[in-house]
């Protein structure tokens, strides 16, 4: 197997927004996940050779495409680098064969020919060969777009929001064959999304993008349960971020109080005594327990609290929470609880209930 | 009545052929290139448009005329410009330019430019993008272009006085043999002239309005 290692660190400007990617990555499923005008886009433009950086490195496997030192740029067609950009971009005025083969310009008739049969039946297009780009489905039209990038064998795969503009049950099986692809070609793919549920199902790294910087970058779930900042968790769906004091250790465990309560927590062993911390919890890992079902022997990471507000989400609900504390301050929480719980356990808003917080859920972010 | 007609046909055709070839040559560069010199392209290929055709006729019967380097080769050549049907379509190609231009590349730039940047990374060169992609799906305005052309430059007539004068069977196109019938007190002839002239006009419009209803096609559906 080839080294398909894909390093890249470099600065790009973009009207007055500078744009700093910097990370590296093995022949995986990358994700470059931000909120929309990140510089998600530019990113992948800048590895395709679209646009230029001002300065930086970019290197594929054994290959430099990109030095601004060594003045090295290696223009789109010779990278060797498949781009499918947001709206497909199919040729409209060719067949899907001729989409799929317009790449293989330098290869012969018959190994063209070949090639777009090969690609025309994974990706399930046979009957499609002689159709024009509009009188196919969106997410035929993805899978063609796919399959155009892929004919030349590039190694490398950019992916532009490849599932922005589809419903939601093609979205689901483009996930899969995504993640098909990357497996059975074996080279980076490089996709971008401001979806959160999408860049967690298919991500194996994930790279978050924040105004230009690339805020934190590591497997999928290290960024999603222990993100490095308050921000990144908040992009990350991990609701609940709030400042407690580390306390001395009790017996095995460590501990935080947080505005009077006192919370067990994994971890902090290196935390010297009394410092402020700041830590967070995802929502759908807090427990809600009606006061009929708070009879449970411990009172252990236990806070009283009010329910002022329930969302039904379809599969969930989404909760919010008002604790009151001892100090006589008020701060909310949020949780998400799956449908069938959150019925049992007859939760309505206005109603007193029990927070119960495991202590494995608590994420302490490391020191700014 | 027929040999003006002929004539004119034969001009206004070279014309258009000439204005199409450089003007889809020009519109290409120019809906590549964002800088200074496309600036200056882009306003010197418009300039016609703009200047009176007999002043434009002027700068070229010096700019090819006996006196000057470039017609006196083309003498030793034996291709003389002044008083010749060359000449006149030249002149005419010139004066039609600009609409090739700003009709070709008002199609070129509505392709959508991830078009090209996908062709790019599938490995294929500036040109072989021009000709597969930007031309195919541009092409309505290109022929919209061409017949604008073909009709500017049938109705031309001070350029080509100027560069061609206006002798019968040699360089006397439709207009200009109206105004000689109008200067002669030749009513008749210069009303059926005109009919002529009128009705080749009405043609090309209604042939322009059936592309121009579809001259932004060339995004995703046609």
């Amino acid at each position: 197997m080839s080294d398909f290692r894909l390093r890249i660190k470099f600065e790009i400007q973009y009207h007055e927004f500078t744009l700093r990617p910097d990370f590296e990555a093995g022949a995986e499923l990358i994700v470059i996940f931000g909120p929309s005008g990140a510089g998600k886009s530019l990113t992948l433009r800048a590895l395709a050779g679209l646009v230029k950086p001002l300065k930086g490195k970019i290197r594929l496997g054994k290959n430099v495409i990109f030095d601004s030192e060594k003045e090295i740029d290696l223009p789109p067609q010779r990278r060797n680098v498949g781009y499918v950009p947001q709206n497909y971009a199919l040729f409209p005025h060719r067949s899907i064969a001729e989409n799929i083969g317009f790449g293989l310009h330098s290869l012969s008739r018959t190994k063209r020919d070949h090639r777009v049969q090969e690609l025309l039946s994974t990706m399930r297009l046979e009957k499609e060969a002689e159709r024009k780009p509009n009188e196919i489905s969106g997410g035929q039209q993805q899978r063609v777009a796919l399959a155009r990038a892929l004919a030349t064998r590039p190694a490398l795969l950019l992916l532009d929001e490849p599932l922005g503009a589809l419903d939601e049950p093609i979205r689901e099986h483009l996930r899969n064959e995504i993640k098909d692809i990357q497996k059975r070609y074996q080279i980076p793919v490089v996709l971008v999304t401001h979806n959160l549920a999408e860049a967690y199902t298919l991500a194996d790294k994930l790279v978050v993008i924040e105004s230009g910087e690339v805020a934190q970058s590591g497997s999928r779930d290290e960024v999603f349960r222990r993100p490095h900042t308050p921000s990144v968790a908040k992009l990350m769906g991990m609701d609940n971020v709030f400042e407690g004091i580390v306390e001395p250790r009790a017996e095995d465990h460590a501990l935080i109080s947080w505005e009077g309560f006192l919370l067990r927590t994994e971890g902090l062993s290196s935390l010297p005594e009394r410092k402020l911390v700041l830590f967070g919890i995802r929502p759908e890992e807090l427990e809600l327990l009606s006061p009929t079902q708070t009879s449970t022997d411990s009172t252990e990471n236990l806070i009283p609290c009010l329910v002022i507000n329930t969302l039904s989400r379809g599969a969930d609900h989404a909760l919010t929470c008002m604790v009151n504390t001892p100090e006589g301050l008020s701060s909310a929480w949020t949780l998400r609880i799956p449908h069938r719980q959150f019925i049992e356990s007859g939760l309505t808003v206005g109603q007193e209930a029990m927070l119960r917080v495991a202590p494995s859920a608590i994420h302490i972010f490391p020191e700014q | 009545m027929w040999k003006p007609l002929l004539l004119s046909i034969q001009i206004a055709g070279s014309a258009t052929i000439v204005s199409l070839i450089a003007g889809v040559v020009i519109a290409a560069l120019l809906s590549r290139w964002r800088n200074p010199i496309a600036g200056a392209l882009d306003a010197f290929v418009t300039l016609p448009m703009v200047l009176p055709p007999t002043v434009l006729g002027y700068f070229l019967l010096v700019f090819w005329g006996a006196q000057s380097p470039v017609g006196q080769f083309l003498d030793q050549i034996g291709l003389p410009l002044v008083f010749t049907w060359r000449g006149a379509a030249l002149a005419a190609s010139v004066v039609a330019l600009p609409l090739v231009v700003l009709s070709s590349r008002a199609a070129f730039d509505a392709v959508d430019p991830s078009l090209r940047d996908v062709a790019r990374t599938l490995g294929r060169s500036e040109l072989s993008i021009f000709l597969s992609i930007t031309l195919p799906l541009g092409w309505r305005g290109v022929l919209s272009g061409g017949i604008l052309a073909f009709a500017r430059a049938l109705g031309e007539f001070g350029a080509t006085l100027m560069v061609a004068s206006n002798i019968p069977g040699k360089t006397q196109t439709l207009p200009l043999a109206i105004y000689d019938a109008v200067q002669s007190g030749n009513q008749s002839e210069a009303n059926l002239l005109a009919l002529g002239l009128t009705l080749t006009a009405i043609i090309l419009i209604l042939a322009f309005r059936r592309l121009g209803t579809t001259i932004v096609g060339g995004r995703a559906h046609e």
